[in-house]
């Protein structure tokens, strides 16, 4: 991770560089706080709390968007694999179905990892199935499970994971 | 120079030292919803730039860093 353009800008990036050991890419974890060693700069998350914000490098104030937890994978506890999720209403990993309201009851089925259609429901197909994963928060096919449901120019399709608000 | 070993604390930037698959971690916010920092490309060129971004977590790799000692450097 680094400053941008040597030092030069308040964007915050990490980018493929043999270079190594150059002040914009070095910062120390003091106060839950990421400071850069030689402009005492700090890493901030902006004021912005949308999902996919920049980050940026801005003057150190001590704000809680400068701040942050170092979270080690290997102390980290495990993610709900099941159980009722109290904030998206559904259940983890437990596959359900999408149901149409109207007269033939037909259901959400992904075609082909990408489109989704209304069809008839059949047992066991379980393209026609979806679940809730409790760590990316997204429902995903039972089928592809790779993909899920995703908002893409005002239509509902399939994509890769992502965990973006759409 | 000094040289640590993987899991020692370096004394100048309070991290401790990491490879891949080695003492990483997240990095999570204190604000709001708490999100974790990610990478995300968003130019092919040149190997790919990839700007920092706040995600909720996703259990993937562009959300996990480590810290390496040698360059003194947060790795992604």
């Amino acid at each position: 991770m680094q400053i941008e353009n040597s030092g030069k800008t308040d964007n915050f990036i990490a980018i493929n560089n043999r270079a190594a050991n150059k002040w914009w890419m070095q910062f120390r974890y003091e106060n839950k706080q990421f400071i850069n060693i030689q402009n005492g700069k700090a890493v901030d998350s902006t004021s912005n709390d949308d999902e996919g914000t920049e980050v940026k490098i801005s003057n150190k104030n001590d704000s809680v968007q400068q701040k942050f937890d170092i979270v080690y994978l290997d102390k980290k506890a495990k993610a709900a694999t099941s159980g009722f999720n109290e904030e998206f209403g559904l259940h983890i990993n437990r596959p359900f179905y999408l149901r149409s309201r109207l007269p033939m009851r037909r259901v959400a089925e992904c075609i082909g990892a990408s489109y989704l259609r209304l069809k008839r429901w059949r047992n066991n197909t379980k393209a026609q199935q979806w679940y809730f994963d409790g760590v990316d928060k997204t429902i995903h096919n039972n089928n592809w499970k790779s993909h899920v449901l995703d908002i893409k120019s005002g239509q509902l399709r399939m994509a890769g994971q992502n965990s973006r608000w759409w | 120079m000094t040289n640590y070993d993987i899991g020692e604390l370096h004394p100048k930037y309070g991290l401790y030292c990491g490879s891949r698959g080695k003492y990483e971690f997240n990095i999570q916010s204190l604000k709001g919803n708490k999100k974790y920092m990610s990478w995300q490309v968003t130019h092919k060129r040149n190997g790919g730039w990839r700007h920092m971004t706040m995600k909720t977590p996703n259990g993937n790799k562009e959300q996990v860093f480590y810290f390496n000692c040698k360059t003194e450097t947060i790795e992604a």
